[in-house]
């Protein structure tokens, strides 16, 4: 039986098996791909997921942890291992983010199919390449995590207005980016 | 293609959001499993060290789980009872030490807690003579001397040597020194040519020792001038 946040969140805390593996099948897959987009390994993602639930238990074992927000504290937790480990060995590979489109589409592609790949290799090229470590961080928790300003803030540990320009610029970034990709096509 | 606005560029992330990998289910399978054990040991470990033996009942009914509860418990006590013997051991050898060597550390406090005596020692070279045979050292008894100091006037009258003398000059109650007796005849002042003349003695012709002592000396006198002739 899976219980509600909270509920969750107290029986966790006091090391409950039941609880912990629901945290886990909750939580696991999104914080897989969101280290994926990080890290842009398969292998590395899923060593973070590791490492980012047993810092968790751990965490309880000692007495302390997340008292509310559980989801941002996973994905703070994943965001210092992934930047940890970015300074360690610096991935220079391109990000493959697979999109499958190709696979889950129809054999043959329309030509606004083929337009929306070649923006979004584009896009995820741009990310890549363009954008600054703490815009890219921004950009992935805002608009394909879904996390709220505050939320952002509080997982990369700076302030919301400071949040706000670094979306921002990181949106004009991937703009020029692809007008650039497109002018050149 | 015109250059894309920012809704272009939010829409391109939500399409991308929904074109991503999901995780593999074999990683999260072994991940899950992985994850599974070290939820179930650290709450082996926790039960172990809240309620003691509780911990192989907790784990008892999971499979290859609770053979590591119990070894996980049997293990600590294990380690509980060696801890408790080497303590043991520890006192014990303290407690010998201490009985062996008590007197030192007797000694040792005993220092530290009268730090001011000092030990004083005669010096090497001693200049006392040799002392041989027996030597009988009889106690003197000690006496103790009244001092009394005395003044004295010439108008006091005499008091006895065990009174004490008012040096103030204060006045009553106090006691004169003592002071030379007054003489009893009428002549206070210096009694020099008072002492009796010694009588002649009667002449007496007769030769006795007196007459011939003269005539020697006499006799010695008239030799003398005979020299200086």
């Amino acid at each position: 039986m899976v219980k509600d946040g909270v509920a969750l969140l107290k029986a966790a805390q006091k090391l409950d098996e039941e609880a912990l593996t629901a945290i886990f099948d909750e939580f696991a897959p999104a914080i897989y791909k969101y280290a994926l987009r990080l890290c842009h390994d398969a292998i590395e993602a899923d060593n973070i997921v590791g490492d980012v639930f047993s810092q968790l238990l751990e965490q309880f074992a000692a007495g302390r942890g997340p008292r509310t927000n559980l989801r941002s504290y996973l994905y703070q937790t994943a965001y210092h291992l992934v930047v940890d480990r970015s300074r360690e060995n610096k991935h220079t590979a391109p990000l493959e983010i697979a999109i499958n489109l190709q696979e889950r589409g129809q054999s043959i592609p329309t030509q606004t199919q083929i337009e929306e790949r070649v923006l979004m290799e584009g896009l995820i090229s741009a990310m890549n390449t363009e954008l600054t470590e703490d815009q890219r961080h921004v950009i992935i928790l805002r608009f394909l995590e879904d996390f709220s300003l505050k939320e952002t803030a509080e997982i990369i540990g700076k302030e919301v207005n400071n949040v706000k320009v670094i979306q921002n610029r990181g949106i004009a970034k991937l703009r020029n980016a692809l007008g650039l990709q497109l002018g050149d096509e | 293609m015109s250059k894309p606005n920012e809704e272009h560029v939010l829409n391109l992330l939500k399409s991308l959001k929904q074109a991503e990998n999901n995780y593999p289910s074999e990683l999260l399978q072994t991940r899950r499993d992985l994850f599974a054990k070290q939820v179930a040991s650290a709450a082996i470990l926790t039960h172990s060290a809240g309620n003691g033996g509780g911990s192989s009942a907790a784990g008892a009914g999971q499979g290859s789980a609770g053979t590591a509860a119990s070894s996980t418990a049997i293990g600590s006590s294990i380690g509980t009872i060696l801890e408790v013997a080497l303590v043991v051991a520890i006192v014990a050898e303290a407690g010998v030490a201490a009985y062996i060597y008590r007197e030192k550390i007797a000694d040792f406090f005993n220092s530290f807690l009268s730090p001011n005596s000092e030990v004083v020692t005669n010096p090497s070279d001693d200049l006392s003579l040799p002392v041989t045979g027996d030597v009988n050292i009889t106690d003197t008894p000690v006496t103790e001397t009244p001092i009394v100091t005395v003044t004295v006037s010439p108008y006091d009258t005499p008091v006895a040597p065990s009174q004490v003398i008012d040096a103030s000059g204060s006045g009553a109650g106090t006691v004169q020194a003592p002071s030379t007796p007054n003489p009893t005849d009428d002549n206070p002042g210096l009694h020099l040519g008072q002492t009796k003349q010694p009588t002649k003695a009667p002449k007496n012709d007769s030769n006795d020792g007196g007459d011939n002592g003269g005539d020697n000396g006499s006799n010695g006198n008239n030799n003398k001038d005979k020299d200086k002739k």
